[in-house]
């Protein structure tokens, strides 16, 4: 796994922003931008190469559902890695991501190991399809 | 028989005696007296129409009066939910800075281990060499260096590491402050809903829960709460997705 990979944060808390950055870059993932809602998101996201997602679900101007159905629309875009870590936890909201194009989904408040399982589940998978 | 038919049947009578009146008078070719009951007649429809609006007015004043007398509820629009708004803004601020505050003691405590570490290997990588040369003074005098500069290291971080600590419990002093206020708040919330229960009773509640239930923009139900939401664990979720396929 390139631990140089360039990855977006998108969360419309600073401080859950800033708590995911300090635990991707505990796990060597250094590289990282962030963006405090999918309209924001987009932009970067259109300009900058980025390697990886990480959104919330719930934020305003644009949501993180929104912003993955943009991702998966947007032919450059569409094989982007997308892992959603939001607090919405029903279950036809997990179904919702999954059938948007989800790569992983992790319910807050969450762990540092569970961060790194659900990343390392999704580039092994990437890995395995490429 | 409902209150409203109860009241008309008196008005019909009067009605169906004055129009065999006007019969009468048109079969007895009394075109004066017909023009009369005519007259009569329309009055007494202007009069009850008059009657009906005076009514109407009556119990609209008593409404307006209804809800103009719960003053609590008044007073809880007026000022009490403008005041729990800005205390919940104070309460987002507070927990926000409360996390950063953390966040950077935090920081600042990694790299406090960081130094503590670096000082550590150039002890170990001087000790490696003191071995390899046997004893040599040039490296003795080294690794007696690379000790002195742990130990600095080490006195500083750790007294760092303590303070930071201490700072770190003081600041979850916020959690009291934003508790009370919340504790206030939810005091608020609970005055509205006895007031605007009070309110559909004194209006004779015609208006069922279902007419009361405005749609919700907001689908989504954010972070769950123990004992409100059915919501799934990390685990129920790894397993449903994985049940579709994931």
């Amino acid at each position: 796994m390139d631990r140089n990979m360039k990855i977006l944060i998108v969360d419309d808390f600073s401080t859950m922003r800033r708590i995911v950055k300090n635990l991707l870059g505990d796990l060597g993932y250094s590289n990282t931008t962030e963006a405090d809602d999918g309209k924001t998101a987009w932009p970067l996201l259109q300009a900058g190469e980025f390697d990886f997602v990480v959104t919330d679900w719930n934020m305003p101007g644009m949501t993180g559902i929104d912003l993955l159905k943009n991702i998966r629309a947007d032919a450059r875009l569409a094989k982007l890695p997308v892992l959603m870590v939001t607090a919405e936890a029903q279950r036809d909201q997990i179904i919702e991501a999954a059938k948007a194009g989800v790569n992983g989904y992790i319910i807050k408040p969450f762990t540092a190991v569970t961060l790194k399982e659900k990343i390392d589940k999704i580039f092994q998978r990437v890995a395995e399809a490429a | 028989m409902n209150a409203l038919l109860k009241e008309s049947i008196p008005m019909h009578i009067g009605t169906l005696s004055k129009l065999k009146e006007m019969v009468r008078a048109l079969e007895s070719g009394d075109e004066p007296l017909y023009e009369l009951y005519m007259s009569q007649l329309v009055g007494m429809r202007e009069q009850n129409l008059l009657g009906s609006v005076v009514k109407i007015t009556r119990e609209l004043h008593h409404a307006v009066k209804d809800i103009n007398a719960d003053d609590r509820l008044s007073r809880v629009a007026s000022s009490d939910i403008p005041d729990a708004c800005q205390r919940l803004d104070y309460v987002v601020k507070v927990t926000e800075e409360a996390a950063h505050k953390t966040l950077d003691l935090v920081d600042q405590s990694k790299e406090q281990t960081d130094q503590i570490k670096k000082a550590m290997s150039r002890v170990a990588a001087a000790r490696v060499r003191v071995y390899a040369s046997n004893n040599a003074k040039a490296d003795v005098d080294n690794l007696l260096d690379a000790i002195s500069g742990m130990e600095v290291s080490v006195n500083m971080g750790t007294s760092h590491l303590r303070s930071n600590l201490t700072e770190l419990a003081q600041i979850q002093e916020y959690q009291d402050l934003t508790g009370q206020i919340i504790k206030r708040v939810i005091r608020v919330v609970r005055d509205v809903e006895s007031g605007l229960i009070e309110m559909l009773r004194s209006t004779g509640s015609a208006l069922k829960a279902g007419h009361l239930s405005v749609p919700h923009e907001e689908k989504l139900e954010g972070p769950a709460v123990p004992g409100l939401s059915v919501s799934s664990s990390q685990q129920d979720a790894d397993a449903l997705l994985a049940e579709l396929g994931f």
